[in-house]
């Protein structure tokens, strides 16, 4: 059997590794690097710039330690090289894990000509296989009236060109990506405005967790204007001049636009695989599209738009492409996002629950009643658990604050297993730890925790 | 200490009164900013905002835990403490005085005669503990 993958990013090679395994011959045709968006203009750059900031955040402030003798400044320079360490170190992992794998890398653009053939573009060669998975990601999504220019207007992909830090930079969209983009500038040091159409910043989320994160964007004084659309830009020589439907207007050096995600399916256009109104792939709960043989793993299929979702979807394409019958299991997927605070949630948001009829209880605890707060120095935020009150199972969890996305795994797991608020409650939480923060949230469903004050 | 001028609310925050006049400051009581302990944020409402008595018209974190403050009277806000922004401590430090939050331009006088004179809220709070 022969599997040919289209893209390199986290669905895509998953889905090779996948395959390879079950013993298939694999060949894994990318068209620019390995790794795809996360890897190199994604997860991992964006994180490692905000690790590296984060530090220099805390490095400034006086409460860690008395710093008057010695001057604390970031340099552009220092952490893009910074950055291009990490991502080629993962790239060059990657690389060899492939290789040692057995698989045949192809640098190429493929399109398909029909459900076993590409031909590509720069070798001009045909490729046959007996299935293929499209993995070939999503791009910046762009506004009608807002062209990326590589200058002023630019999007996700394009920041990392810069060789100067802005003043000022307005961001269109309060989503994850745009949050974290305000934060990365924040903290270099740019005057940060954000604009969002919906109500609140971070409309998917729960809306106790966007209301926390608005204050924490007045604490560091970063701009916000929710529920508001743009009315007019104009460009000037050396700014750009935004004005929103209320007339106020906002002026900064560059903007970024960060409204979504548009599909890369341009290389099925001469097929009948079956796109969604976004162009996105559609498939089924096997993450077959409308063709038999053709698979559609990661973002293409507009599903998720994330990387730990791409590498279980990658996973279960391959499985099934290979003659299995494994459902998709979408039900709980946690997600992180690194912004003021970092934000993280796994299961049912509280409207959701509400929606589905679902008779709910919640607790919230905050991360300022425990110890481990204190000593990090970070007390901002809370854990708030749902509850189906008639089965005491947990069904949502959501976290803002320090480390939320390392411990949300253990509500997640929770909820994966349907585990009960008194059974979590049981478990001992070690001490000092930020996860005692989420036993203290479960037990508060039944009124128990004990770090708890009256007000 | 004299708190002649002041009026109590049993959510643990004052008014004082300046003669006949219908603009208010508002504040929160020593006993709150005790139990509160280190102030080290306040979320200050907008300036010319609707309040209603009895809602939350602010919220203060603490390093221990967060709390509303709860609006005395009802009525505008007309001036918000700047201060507090960048030194929320001095909530702390002089809760009747610097430590003020806003001044309201009450909608409904006769809400004050609800509320309760430094003695009276002396007692109220003896009586909660």
């Amino acid at each position: 059997m022969k599997v040919l993958v289209i893209g390199g990013g986290p669905a895509g090679y998953v889905s090779a590794l996948t395959a390879r395994r079950l013993g298939a011959e694999v060949v894994l045709i990318e068209k620019d690097e390995l790794g795809g968006t996360c890897l190199n203009r994604g997860c991992i750059p964006t994180k490692t710039f905000i690790y590296s900031l984060e530090l220099l955040d805390k490095f400034k402030n006086q409460k860690y330690s008395n710093h008057q003798s010695f001057k604390i400044s970031v340099d552009l320079a220092t952490l893009m090289q910074r950055k291009n360490n990490v991502v080629e170190t993962q790239k060059k992992g990657l690389g060899m894990l492939l290789k040692q794998a057995g698989i045949n890398i192809i640098n190429d653009e493929a399109e398909l000509i029909n459900p076993e053939t590409v031909i590509l573009k720069k070798s001009s060669k045909e490729i046959k296989a007996d299935r293929i998975i499209v993995a070939t990601g999503s791009r910046p999504a762009q506004l009608p009236m807002l062209d990326f220019d590589g200058e002023k207007i630019l999007s996700s992909n394009e920041l990392w060109n810069l060789k100067n830090i802005p003043q000022s930079i307005t961001i269109i969209g309060a989503g994850a990506i745009g949050c974290e983009f305000a934060w990365i500038f924040h903290l270099l040091g740019s005057k940060v405005s954000l604009i969002e159409l919906m109500p609140r910043v971070l409309p998917m989320e729960d809306e106790e967790i966007s209301k926390a994160l608005e204050r924490l964007f007045r604490k560091r004084k970063i701009d916000f204007y929710t529920g508001t659309k743009i009315e007019d830009l104009k460009k000037n020589h050396d700014s750009v001049e935004i004005t929103l439907s209320d007339r106020r207007k906002i002026k900064s050096d560059i903007v970024l636009v960060s409204v979504g995600r548009a599909y890369n399916t341009e290389l099925l256009n001469n097929t009948d695989v079956r796109l969604g109104n976004k162009k996105e792939i559609i498939v089924d709960d096997y993450m077959q599209s409308s063709i038999e043989g053709v698979y559609a793993a990661g973002d293409v299929n507009g599903k998720w738009l994330l990387a730990h979702v791409a590498y279980r979807e990658g996973e279960v394409a391959a499985k099934n492409a290979l003659g299995n019958r494994e459902k998709m299991d979408y039900t709980v997927i946690p997600s992180t996002i690194f912004t003021v605070s970092q934000v993280a949630s796994a299961g049912l948001k509280e409207f959701e629950a509400v929606q589905k009829g679902i008779n709910i209880k919640k607790a919230s605890f905050p991360f300022r009643a425990i110890g481990k707060a204190h000593v990090t120095g970070e007390i901002d935020g809370f854990v708030k658990v749902i509850i189906d009150t008639d089965s005491d199972t947990i069904i949502g969890a959501h976290i803002i604050g320090p480390m939320a996305s390392e411990i949300i795994h253990e509500l997640a797991l929770a909820i994966k297993l349907k585990a009960k608020a008194k059974q979590l409650k049981q478990l001992i939480h070690s001490h000092p730890t930020l996860s005692e923060c989420i036993g203290e949230a479960v037990a508060d469903i039944h009124g128990e925790a004990i770090h708890k004050l009256e007000r | 200490m004299k708190l002649e001028n002041y009026k109590f609310h049993k959510e643990h925050t004052w008014v004082k009164i300046s003669g006949k006049s219908k603009k208010v400051k508002v504040g929160i009581t020593d006993y709150a900013q005790e139990s509160l302990g280190d102030i080290v944020y306040i979320e200050l409402p907008e300036i010319d905002t609707h309040i209603d008595a009895n809602t939350e018209m602010a919220e203060i974190e603490s390093t221990k835990t967060s709390s509303p403050v709860i609006a005395p009277v009802s009525g505008t806000v007309v001036e918000i403490n700047e201060e507090l922004i960048n030194h929320p401590e001095i909530i702390n430090d002089d809760p009747y005085g610097k430590g003020w939050i806003a001044v309201i331009e009450m909608e409904h006088p006769d809400e004050l005669e609800d509320l309760m004179d430094y003695e009276e809220y002396e007692g109220y709070l003896e009586e909660e503990a």
